[in-house]
């Protein structure tokens, strides 16, 4: 009797081990016959029930209370325009990647999603979570395709694009976001341009005066924006990178070049001289923080025509300088992008909707921003400018999207204090960035995965103390540094990186 | 004929009691035994639209990474000599607290106490953290301080490693103290007043009682805590070596542990077959562990031993 209990309970286990788990053996395949095979553009189907087309928007702890009306007046368009209609679903930053990752893995309702923000792209199709898209977007997405054409390299990878970009401005420098008031304060001149030399003049005036100059705190990414412009492979530039990508096709490893001691020794000297706090390692207070409590007079940031919106304070005024050249690179380009998931039950739709948010002013404005007048209101004597004050929305509860841009910024508004000349300062500044010699190549890690693994280990180890200048001796750490990356098996991924490189260029020059 | 009739009898007496521990069985069965499945993922290269049993095989790739480093060495030593140093440690620590709690005369006194030493068992290994850095923290830390008006110089305790092992050490005993003691005290209050009584009409002092009764008695609950705490050699507190030494660079010799590493390598990589393999490298070493100590213990003393 024990026995056979023993054995009904076996095969219980069993039975409902292969059931638990087995949900997802068999996953739905998404309709196949979405796109017209001759490429021509497919029509859009009105007399079936309007599908819902859900969308990722992510944010910080917003709360979105205006949502429910934003989603009705999107759909109010869609429905008329595409025969769909639109569920925005918010899902915090933290959470991003393993809500994607496993709603695809769970087969739950999820169609466009964000790509690159959190995970690279090359990741994300390695793990089979994106749909393939040029079918699409040659019979579907001709709007979408033309607005993200110059960076469509980016876009691809091993030759097929996975998700559009949503921000095709790429063009990026390297900035110094400071505190005006107190530089006026000081009589410290900033300008476009400064060079190493005058950014530690200014950082010993701000020392005299008591300021901290800048902060890097406890950080282990490759984070330097004194140093803009280089192009990084892998995590934390892993695999490599080209240090000056307009002319260089290089692969190097970044830790041991020259630049990088120099720059590492200018920290160490901004460290050792008092300008920068001393408990950098261990305090967890945010740059952010520091900066809007005026702890520090400025940091670094990349630089981008609106980049000065993110550092705005209402107690003082900020400024901002550029300090390098603008470029364009791959992994600018693919910072933010939107894609279909692995298990989209309608990838037609989705697409519709894609192709309608990056040719639909009125479309990608409501999703950007949400409904005038609740979410923001248009500032008087501008064209296209808004702000959230005196709205719902000033304390960004009502609709905010923090980490997202939704279309083809020349068609969305702007906030406050951009101007209407933002649009041709950002058309400029395109103009005027250099591609990377190697924009739209990506270096298939996954040999390299173990690698990989063992190198963002060194760099947590490393990385931080150099950033923040508290080592003893930069040449003597940076050495120590190389040695155990290379023990890891570094010059192998950036050998075979460079092949692939080669390879690339040779198909693609 | 007869002695199967009994046996049926006998089985029937303790359905109610398998139907009590039902409940227990299907949680243990979804919770421990379900799981077991997904062992294979670190096997495979993990597809999020193939799931786990259609991904396809890749042998040992994904073990690599634990073993591509210089350190792994470092990480293996440490987390097995923190552990078994502290297991030990424990036992030591947790016995003598134990009785000296049952000393205590008073209710209240007593109860007192326990809850003064279970509480930062139940505090978070971030709050403790924060606390030990209240003490250490170059600028501000009371210790440090205290130190610098002593001695004129205070180490700058989060870029030296040599203070960590002794650290990590204190307060690794200072939080787990007041569970393992709870556990004693309750083996302690289950011994039989009568052979205290005896030992006393004997003549035997606290001392002899606690050496000729109260620690032999103790021992097998000793050696069972000892052989379930083996099971986890290989794994460590993940909040205590990452966020009490404020994940600081420099101090990676001595605070880097398996699960440490895996989160370090692991972060930015996001790759779910490499962290089963490390998941799975622990369970396989905490199950030979596990059985070898009970192998040991069935040997010396059967009685002990947990199966």
């Amino acid at each position: 009797m024990k026995k056979a209990l023993a054995l009904l309970l076996a095969v219980l286990m069993l039975a409902t081990l292969l059931a638990g788990c087995g949900g997802n053996t068999n996953p739905e395949t998404p309709a196949a016959d979405t796109s017209a095979a001759d490429g021509e553009p497919a029509a859009i189907n009105f007399d079936e029930e309007p599908y819902e087309v859900s969308i990722q928007f992510v944010g910080l702890f917003e709360e979105n209370k205006n949502i429910a009306n934003v989603e009705a007046a999107l759909s109010a368009i869609t429905k008329e325009k595409i025969n769909c209609t639109v569920d925005i679903v918010p899902v915090f930053i933290g959470d991003l990647p393993t809500t994607t990752s496993l709603g695809v893995a769970g087969d739950e309702k999820l169609d466009i999603v964000v790509a690159g923000l959190t995970s690279p792209l090359d990741t994300m199709v390695n793990n089979e979570i994106l749909l393939p898209l040029d079918d699409l977007l040659e019979t579907r997405g001709q709007g979408v395709k033309a607005v993200t054409e110059h960076v469509a390299a980016a876009q691809k990878i091993n030759g097929v694009t996975y998700a559009v970009s949503g921000y095709p401005y790429a063009a990026m420098s390297g900035g110094f976001v400071y505190n005006k008031t107190l530089a006026d304060q000081f009589g410290i001149d900033m300008h476009d341009g400064m060079t190493a030399e005058e950014l530690t003049a200014a950082a010993a005036k701000c020392a005299e005066n008591g300021v901290y100059f800048t902060t890097f705190g406890s950080s282990s990414q490759l984070n330097y924006k004194f140093l803009w412009g280089g192009d990084y492979f892998g995590t934390g530039g892993a695999f490599g990178g080209i240090l000056n990508p307009a002319e260089s096709t290089t692969v190097v490893n970044v830790f041991d070049s020259q630049e990088y001691r120099d720059y590492w020794k200018m920290i160490k000297s901004w460290n050792d001289a008092g300008y920068l706090p001393a408990d950098q390692l261990t305090d967890t207070t945010s740059v952010q923080e520091y900066f809007s409590q005026q702890h520090i007079f400025g940091t670094s940031t990349a630089f981008t025509p609106n980049q000065i919106a993110v550092w705005l304070n209402p107690n003082f005024e900020t400024g901002i300088i550029r300090t390098g050249e603008p470029s364009i690179s791959t992994a600018g380009a693919v910072e933010f992008m939107l894609g279909i998931a692995a298990n989209c039950k309608r990838p037609d739709k989705a697409m519709d909707l894609i192709n309608l948010i990056y040719t639909d002013a009125d479309v990608a404005n409501l999703l950007q921003y949400g409904v005038e007048g609740t979410d923001y209101a248009p500032v008087e004597g501008t064209e296209n400018v808004i702000t959230y004050d005196g709205t719902e929305n000033a304390d960004h509860n009502s609709y905010y999207a923090s980490f997202v841009h939704y279309g083809d910024p020349t068609m969305l508004k702007i906030v406050a204090p951009l101007t209407d000349s933002f649009y041709d300062e950002l058309k400029a500044f395109e103009n005027e960035a250099k591609y990377s010699q190697t924009f739209g190549y990506t270096f298939d890690g996954t040999p390299f995965s173990a690698e990989a693994g063992a190198i963002g280990s060194l760099l947590e180890q490393y990385l931080p103390a150099l950033n923040a200048g508290q080592v003893a001796d930069v040449d003597a750490a940076v050495d120590e540094l190389v040695a155990a990356l290379n023990a890891a098996g570094m010059q192998d991924a950036i050998d075979a990186n460079q092949a692939a490189l080669d390879a690339w260029l040779a198909e693609n020059k | 004929m007869k002695q199967d009739k009994k046996k049926k009898r006998n089985f029937k007496q303790w359905i109610p009691f398998y139907l009590m521990g039902l409940p227990g069985l299907i949680y243990l069965f979804i919770n421990n035994y379900l799981p077991l499945a997904g062992l294979q993922i670190a096997f495979k290269n993990f597809s999020y639209t193939k799931g786990m049993w259609d991904s396809p095989w890749v042998g040992f790739k994904n073990f690599k990474f634990l073993f591509r480093t210089a350190d792994s060495w470092i990480m293996i030593r440490n987390t097995l000599c923190y552990n078994i140093a502290w297991i030990i440690l424990s036992a030591i620590v947790g016995v003598t607290a134990a009785i000296l709690i049952n000393e205590v005369v008073g209710k209240l006194k007593k109860k007192f106490y326990m809850t003064a030493i279970l509480l930062p068992y139940l505090m978070s290994m971030v709050v403790i953290a924060y606390l030990v850095y209240a003490y250490l923290s170059p600028t501000a830390g009371l210790f440090t301080k205290w130190l610098e008006r002593l001695t004129g110089t205070a180490p700058a305790f989060y870029q030296e490693s040599k203070w960590w092992p002794f650290i990590l050490t204190f307060v690794n005993q200072w939080r787990n103290l007041g569970f393992g003691m709870i556990l004693y005290m309750s083996t302690i209050l289950g011994i039989d007043p009568s052979l205290y009584e005896a030992a006393t009409l004997d003549g035997a002092t606290r001392w002899q009682q606690h050496k000729n009764i109260t620690i032999p008695l103790l021992i097998p609950t000793v050696v069972m805590l000892l052989i379930l705490s083996l099971g986890q050699v290989f794994r460590s507190d993940f909040g205590l070596f990452y966020q009490v030494p404020m994940n600081q660079g420099s101090l990676y010799g001595v605070t880097q542990t398996i699960d440490t590493y895996v989160y370090r390598a692991l972060l930015k990589n996001n790759d779910v077959g490499m962290s089963s393999a490390a998941s799975f490298v622990q369970s396989v070493v905490g199950f030979l562990f596990i059985v070898g100590a009970n192998k040991i213990v069935s040997k010396l003393d059967k009685s002990s031993a947990l199966f």
